[in-house]
């Protein structure tokens, strides 16, 4: 890794490195429930199992949570994106998701978050087949909506959602002296991440502990540990990549609608997680030539 | 939003003769050059008249999006809405008839006539007043909301689409059959639409949806296709 200057912040030294990003395609869909509980099991159970793009068919979290006047209904909701490589195989995963989290989930309702986006993937469309004949639809402002009768009334669905050009894949690695200072330091770039619109940070509560390399010794695996970032085998990897002090390294990915969002979001973590404790912060890519984005840590921070 | 607002220039209720209102149509007049708006042909009686004889015309900026058109209205003007395919209509006073909708918005702040929506295929009317009886006879799809008054026999030989009858229980013909209570969320976003429209009643309309007062269903024309409903406060 290339080092031509050195940065530091609040005693954190900023490696100079890149992230490595992607372009995918994502779609916003607005989730509202009768109360804020059953909004956001709802928008966990939608987003649940969308970590990595490599082994589920979305990358998928919670923007942040709509209050009652934000929403289309007036009632509350939380902001979700999901994140795919192409536009079928996105529409699927919405739709499947849709389906099996938000019509099965007591009083939801899912909406377009994107209107004014020009290529769309169908939503209500496929979903409204499951009425059996007993679904309606209502244009409400130029919007069609499908009303799929269910057990607690309707479910309220829209037609179909907007879908933008994205970028996925933006990250920071962050090293600390102990596993929880790491911790503590990695949950503050998460809290910063969620403050800033257009972004999801997909894994666990926002958090990678199994930062990955491409290939594996073992044919069958296009993924494996990443070994240099790995505290236990400080002597065993052919390099290692942790600082001489760090004990504990963690991950954060972001995904974003587009690259400002991203860099943002890389920029809030950063200085979130900077501090005692943490003496280095870096990124992971794959030398530059899979992303079409990279993203400077020292070009984030300027 | 591009429009025109029509004001009467007789005051204070237009000429004396009925006013054919088909020839009022936002989807039509709402894009037009105002040279072209003023030159418009609209039926007055048996005589075909130019807009601007009628009306005093002037910009519209009311509205948030679409062609539009903003007129004032009288019980004389028929045929309101008929052919119109998108847009927002909006009747300052009362109108006679609004029939034949294909689509868009049609707002009266006042009372209307007989057959509100007669043969309405698709979009929306909402009256703010009351109207006379026979609302929704015919009606293909849609919705209607009629904000007071009891209505008499609403959804005659309705297919399908939606009344809402926000004054009260009203008088049902013998093919519909009740379902029962229901909080559609899709009225919410119909009250907050009518309330970005700036229609008379859609304050008390909301109100109503946030208060959780439940509403009755009833199905019907079941004597028609029978996939229609008409909703009231139960």
């Amino acid at each position: 890794m290339k080092q031509n200057s050195t940065l530091k912040i609040h005693g954190t030294e900023i490696l100079d490195t890149f992230a490595e990003a992607f372009r995918m395609r994502c779609a916003r869909v607005v989730i509202t429930a009768a109360n804020e509980r059953w909004s956001e099991t709802a928008a966990q159970t939608f987003t649940g199992y969308g970590t990595s793009i490599i082994a589920c068919d979305a990358e998928a979290g919670v923007e942040r949570t709509l209050t009652s006047a934000e929403t289309p209904d007036g009632r509350p909701g939380h902001s979700t994106l999901l994140f795919g490589f192409s536009m079928e195989s996105l529409g699927k995963a919405v739709a499947n998701r849709t389906g099996q989290c938000l019509m099965t989930c007591p009083t939801t309702a899912a909406y377009d978050g994107m209107p004014g986006a020009e290529e769309r993937v169908p939503l209500g469309k496929h979903l409204r087949f499951f009425g059996d004949g007993f679904q309606k639809s209502k244009v409400i402002a130029g919007r069609r909506y499908w009303r799929v009768p269910v057990m607690d009334g309707e479910f309220l669905v829209e037609e179909s959602v907007g879908v933008v050009k994205a970028v996925a894949g933006g990250n920071i690695i962050l090293q600390g002296v102990t596993p929880r200072g790491t911790l503590e330091a990695a949950q503050r770039a998460v809290e910063a991440i969620e403050r800033v619109a257009g972004v999801i940070a997909p894994f666990p509560g926002g958090v990678v502990r199994s930062g990955s390399k491409v290939g594996s010794r073992y044919k069958a695996l296009r993924a494996s540990t990443n070994e240099a970032f790995c505290p236990t085998l400080r002597s065993r990897a052919r390099q290692t990549e942790l600082h001489p002090e760090a004990t504990c390294a963690y991950e954060v990915v972001l995904d974003g609608v587009d690259e400002a969002s991203v860099r943002l979001g890389m920029r809030e973590a950063i200085l979130a997680a900077a501090g005692p404790g943490v003496p280095l912060i870096s990124a992971g890519n794959y030398g530059g030539k899979l992303g079409k984005f990279l993203f400077r840590l020292h070009e984030v921070l300027a | 939003m591009s429009g025109w607002s029509l004001r009467w220039k007789e005051r204070p209720a237009g000429p004396a003769a009925v006013i054919d209102g088909s020839g009022l149509r936002p989807d039509r007049l709402g894009t037009l050059a105002w040279k072209d708006v003023q030159s418009a042909k609209i039926l007055v009686g048996r005589l075909e008249r130019r807009l601007e004889e009628i009306f005093e015309i002037s910009p519209l900026d009311l509205l948030e999006e679409g062609p539009g058109l903003e007129v004032e209205g009288s019980t004389r003007m028929v045929r309101l809405g008929e052919g119109m395919a998108h847009g927002v209509l909006k009747v300052r006073g009362d109108a006679g008839s609004i029939q034949g909708l294909l689509g868009g918005e049609v707002l009266v702040s006042g009372n209307a006539g007989p057959e509100v929506g007669l043969g309405q295929r698709s979009g929306l009317i909402a009256v703010a007043g009351r109207v006379d009886g026979f609302v929704g006879r015919h009606l293909r799809a849609g919705t209607i909301l009629v904000s007071q008054g009891e209505l008499e026999l609403p959804g005659l030989g309705m297919r399908r689409g939606t009344i809402l009858a926000l004054g009260g229980k009203p008088r049902l013909a013998s093919g519909f059959e009740r379902d029962g209570i229901v909080c559609p969320t899709w009225l919410r976003l119909l009250a907050r639409r009518l309330g970005a429209l700036g229609f008379d009643g859609a304050h008390e309309f909301n109100s109503l949806l946030e208060s959780g007062h439940p509403l009755e269903s009833w199905s019907g024309d079941h004597l028609s296709l029978g996939r229609g409903e008409v909703l009231f406060p139960a």
